[in-house]
């Protein structure tokens, strides 16, 4: 199709996006409780200043950056601090974590709110993203002033905003761009006012289209809706700025390489509702979804609210849930407990029923070449798979393989998806990365 | 706030449901018209060959897959089967049945369990196996039952038929016209040749027709890709074109080349298996190249009538190599390569 | 007849000929080698583990020739290294032998286990999803240190949980590599106390996820100061431990092997049983000796309050004399 833009590879999973994409996003109160990471974020984690017993107001900071990558955290209400301490975090490690009494007053810190940005000076919105703990949305929590403070020799020729959502199941940003478009475009405004880039792109899978309508309708002249084409991963980041620049990121690069900023949809309203409301970033909208929950819906949640808290609030799990997915279904990632909480990343809590899930053994590869096709890298996943089953590392080493293959993959697991021999491609390539950090950190 | 234990298991965690099994199968699916018709043509006899093929194919298979202590039921999962019914595609209707299980004991035991079974084979099962057979029985290998329609037979090429105890056999199209290189051209019909039911010839490759339904099967389903088969069977085309109109006397016609024989079963079933061949676009052009080539060299000038098994074992040893130098850039090396 | 003899001459020559040829040019180029290094190698254990760094024993035999220090063989223990440095006519250099350890005792009966996983058969790979068990430092028991050993000493057992087999154990390190959560450890042949959890976790986290995890209480190094606590984990750091530190440990993390195997303290309910009536032996003497030492610490009390009794009447009547002789 003409004017529908994409990139080469990539997989056409089922994406059972039906099942929430017509539920209007709910408000959820705050639970009695909360358990609030310091680590929501890629980089350096936070480090609390609250203490057990300090008394804390809604969207007062309660932990600091640990350094330039990294990313202050805010309270999700008012109330009292319990304990500061070690608690179970999402990605499946012990992390500390502040957890927090609810008064149910939600009191707000003092702030200021700014009805003319774009006429503010740029340094100073750019300070408020970053105490703000503004980070990337899409589930990638890449901490947003970092992007919005390119080095001078980078210049940069476009804002991108992702609103691909190529995740199935997921209808978080779906929801946010029906509901919320002004502030999307009002937090782009900000993004293209703070770099001083006036080429602004907003991507949308065409399978919404009624969000591109709203979407466009609401950015006027200030920007284009690009429509692109349904596939996965249409939003990783140098996938949509290949589809919608024809630009390709080289490997190891970041997107400032060719000129390009992508922020998710998400992330645009939170820099909207930080530089005009004041309210830094302790809520979003979380896609409840899957044959294992009763009800699925899109709801938003305060950070630190427990993901069991969520799932009853939603309408409960259904007797078979046998699987508790945090993200999508394709680099989601799989939680022994719901005793987690919610952290800035988490954009889906994903219910599968045992029938649903992958049991498969795995087999040899036969050398089919379909991850090869898949692979929206142009990666070949098949040879470097087959060298780290058989623990051959030292001539992945030798062949360079880890830098040309290793480093660049984001785990999307197209190739998985695709291999007929089952094989955990994603898996193996998890253990080599590990396996290679712990070999450098030597 | 009570909590819940849940199952886990790595991302991704949703699969597009295909599986070794569902591929071997729909290759099968693609080969039964060749071997309707060619149970048609050669009667009892090309059910029996297919048959004691397919079965001793799987049976090594198991008895394989016990020695090396691996779960013997693995041997169902097609591969084995493929092998064994490709393996008897590419006999003699006439062969003996012993002759064939060591054909399927060589395919099966020989070219891929002692090198680690399905997946780590460099040589294609089948054709090692038929490659063995001829060089071994090659009397048995090389008579050539004729195919129903004895009336029109005794036509064929105009050349001598003969009567052996069950059957009445002549040499292939290819070999007649080795034979009679230094004579007049034999007159073949490339109709005849198209739909297969009058040539004699390996019991799946007489009928291009049907073997071409099976191969546009494939590739609907994105089984194979046009890679191999296409630059395979027009490198055939474009040298036996050259030939012929440089000495038509000598060389026949171009569809001569792409009708008789076992190329078209060759290209797109034997050339295109996953584990033998290379693996990117580019490595498989060049495969394919390397498959046309030998294969018309071997046609026109080599000592044997046909050549594509050679030519496709040939290349399988230079696979490794081939996908070692193929590697395309990943995903923005363009880029980089521009900016330097 | 003729052609045959014609085939045997001509076959003679050509092999008699490439036979001088070999031989002329094995002289030529010949390379001169140390001789010593056969000797080292033989005197090595010849595993080919890889435990010394390099590639084998050949090459280690290489680096012992040409260079001074090279570390001993991990494998080989002192009695190679005696051997090593005759041949090599130097000093021997202080070698411990050293067997592997897991440290973990974690069966799944004794653990609290976290989700069940799915399409795992590594360590390294469940370790990135956060493991089968509770606790992070609990062994996942899918093997990948019985695949690296080389000489088989690693088995893992019915309750999920790898165990060293010391006898067997060459002490190539090559498990401590391999596991992904670092709780293999390297400890001396001779050492008969060890301390069977590498939880660092704080006591009441630990509690929750395991029955037999230490809770860096530090009772025992109160028993033997040999143990000591490191981010809340006791370490055996001595030879032999006191006998009755195993019985102290409120969580039964000590094993003393002196008594039992470290297996069957692992894995065999039997053993257990019978650790348990010794702890409750130990426990009811102490009980009783603690008695009879407060008893006897009473009626120390006791008669030295008598004995100041006594003193205080003494310096009364002393007193008085004094006053009546003033």
């Amino acid at each position: 199709m003409s004017g529908i833009k994409s990139f080469n590879g990539g997989i056409h999973p089922a994406y059972n996006k039906d099942l929430t994409s017509g539920s209007e996003t709910v408000l959820m109160p705050a639970p009695e409780r909360l358990v609030v990471p310091v680590g929501q974020h890629i980089g350096a984690p936070a480090n609390p200043v609250v203490k057990k017993g300090d008394i804390v107001k809604l969207g007062q900071m309660i932990a600091e950056p640990g350094g330039f990558v990294s990313s202050p955290v805010h309270s999700p209400v008012s109330g009292k601090v319990i304990s500061v301490q070690p608690e179970e975090h999402p990605m499946g490690s012990r992390i500390m974590a502040i957890t927090i009494e609810n008064d149910g007053e939600d009191t707000m810190v003092e702030h200021q709110t700014i009805s003319e940005p774009l006429e503010k000076d740029p340094d100073e919105l750019k300070e408020i993203v970053k105490n703000s703990g503004i980070v990337g949305m899409g589930g990638a929590t890449f901490p947003s002033h970092v992007k919005l403070s390119p080095p001078a020799d980078k210049p940069i020729d476009f804002i991108i905003l992702n609103g691909a959502e190529c995740e199935p199941y997921l209808t978080a940003d779906h929801r946010l761009m029906l509901e919320n478009p002004e502030s999307i475009v009002s937090g782009l405004e900000i993004i293209s006012h703070i770099t001083g880039v006036k080429k602004l792109y907003i991507g949308i899978e065409i399978n919404k289209p009624d969000a591109i309508k709203k979407i466009t309708k609401a950015l006027g002249k200030k920007g284009t809706v690009v429509p692109l084409a349904v596939k996965y991963p249409q939003g990783a980041e140098k996938q949509l700025i290949k589809a919608v620049t024809g630009r390709e990121v080289p490997p190891k690069h970041l997107p400032m390489e060719v000129g390009a900023i992508v922020f998710n949809v998400a992330t645009a309203h939170a820099i909207n509702k930080a530089v005009t409301e004041g309210i830094p970033l302790f809520e979003r909208i979380v896609t409840v979804t899957g044959h294992g929950v009763q009800k699925p819906g899109n709801f938003l949640v305060r950070t630190g609210t427990m993901v069991s808290e969520v799932v009853d609030f939603s309408g409960g799990y259904t007797d078979d849930a046998a699987q508790l997915i945090l993200g999508g279904p394709m680099m989601g990632k799989s939680s022994a407990t719901d005793g987690v909480p919610v952290i800035k990343g988490t954009g889906g809590i994903l219910v599968l029923p045992s029938a649903e899930m992958l049991t498969d053994a795995w087999g040899p590869c036969i050398r089919c070449g379909m991850c090869l096709r898949a692979c929206p890298n142009q990666q070949n996943p098949q040879l470097l798979g087959n060298l780290i089953e058989k623990g051959l590392f030292d001539k992945i080493t030798e062949d360079k393989l880890e830098e040309i293959v290793l480093d660049d993959c984001f785990e999307c697991g197209s190739c998985t998806f695709v291999c007929p021999a089952n094989r955990p491609i994603v898996q193996f390539f998890h253990m080599a990365k590990a396996y290679f950090r712990a070999q450098k950190r030597k | 706030m009570e909590t819940r234990s849940f199952k886990v298991s790595y991302s991704p965690h949703v699969h597009n449901g295909a599986s070794v099994h569902k591929i071997m199968w729909n290759v099968f699916l693609a080969l039964v018209p060749a071997t309707a018709v060619s149970v048609y043509a050669f009667g009892i006899n090309a059910v029996r060959v297919l048959f004691v093929s397919t079965f001793f194919a799987i049976f090594f298979e198991a008895l394989a897959l016990l020695m090396r202590k691996r779960d013997w039921k693995q041997c169902f999962d097609g591969s084995a089967a493929l092998s064994g019914l490709l393996l008897g595609l590419t006999l003699p209707p006439g062969i003996s049945t012993p002759i064939i299980m060591i054909g399927s004991f060589v395919a099966i035991i020989v070219a891929k369990q002692v090198f680690g079974g399905i997946g780590s084979n460099p040589f294609n099962p089948a054709l090692t196996g038929r490659v063995f057979l001829l060089i071994a029985f090659t009397e048995p290998m090389t008579t050539w039952p004729l195919p129903r329609g004895i009336e029109q037979a005794k036509n064929y090429l105009g050349l001598a038929t003969t009567k052996t105890a069950d059957a009445i056999t002549a040499a292939t199209p290819l070999a007649a016209i080795k034979e009679h290189a230094s004579k007049a051209m034999p007159n073949v019909s490339l109709n005849d040749l198209f739909f297969g039911l009058h040539t004699p010839g390996s019991i799946g490759e007489i009928s291009v027709l049907a073997l071409l339904i099976g191969a546009a099967w494939l590739l609907y389903k994105k089984i194979i890709t046009w890679h191999i088969p296409v630059s395979t069977i027009l490198t055939v085309f474009v040298i036996a074109t050259i030939t012929h109109f440089l000495s038509p006397a000598k060389y026949p016609h171009p569809f001569f080349h792409m009708f008789a024989g076992g190329l078209i079963i060759g290209a797109f079933f034997m050339a295109t298996d996953y584990v033998t061949a290379p693996i990117w676009p580019m490595g498989k052009l060049i495969f394919g190249i390397g498959v046309g080539l030998l294969t018309i060299v071997i046609r026109l000038w080599g000592g044997y009538p046909e050549g594509i098994s050679f030519a496709i074992l040939i290349m399988n040893a230079t696979t490794p190599l081939i996908d070692k130098w193929t590697v395309p850039g990943p995903f923005g090396s363009k880029t980089l390569r521009r900016q330097s | 007849m003729s052609e045959i003899l014609t085939a045997i001459l001509v076959l003679t020559g050509v092999g008699l000929a490439a036979g001088l040829l070999l031989s002329y040019f094995s002289r030529v180029f010949y390379v001169e080698e140390d001789p010593r290094i056969d000797l080292v190698e033989e005197a090595l254990p010849g595993a080919n583990c890889g435990a010394c760094g390099m590639a084998g024993c050949r090459d280690y035999a290489k680096a012992v020739a040409t260079s001074q220090d090279v570390p001993g063989c991990p494998v080989g223990g002192p009695e190679t290294a005696v051997k090593i440095a005759e041949i090599m006519g130097s000093e021997a250099s202080e070698v411990e032998k050293m067997v592997a350890l897991v440290k973990c005792a974690g069966t799944m009966e004794r653990t609290t286990r976290r989700g069940e996983l799915v399409g795992i058969s590594d360590c390294r790979s469940a370790s990135l999803i956060g493991g089968n068990k509770e606790c992070r430092y609990g062994c996942l028991g899918y093997g990948d240190c019985m695949s690296v050993c080389p000489v088989n000493a690693i088995k893992i057992y019915s309750g999920n949980i790898a165990v060293v087999d010391p006898d067997v154990c060459i002490g190539c390190g090559l498990c401590v590599k391999a596991c992904p959560l670092g709780i293999i450890d390297m400890v001396p042949a001779s050492r008969t106390m060890h301390v069977l959890c590498s939880s660092k976790d704080a006591g009441a986290q630990v509690k929750k996820a395991c029955q037999v995890g230490c809770i860096g209480c530090k009772i025992c190094s109160r028993k033997d100061s040999s143990f000591q606590i490191e981010d809340n984990l006791a370490v055996f750091t001595g030879t032999e431990g006191n006998a009755d530190a195993p019985f102290v440990c409120p969580n039964d993390v000590i094993v003393d092997t002196r008594v039992y195997s470290v297996l069957s303290f692992v894995e065999s309910e039997k053993a257990r049983e019978h650790f348990t009536n010794a702890k409750e032996k130990f426990k009811t003497l102490e009980r009783e000796e603690r008695a009879r030492i407060a008893a006897e610490k009473k009626a120390a009390l006791e008669k030295a309050k008598n004995s100041e009794k006594k003193d205080d009447e003494k310096i009364k009547k002393s007193a008085e004399k004094q006053s009546r002789e003033d």
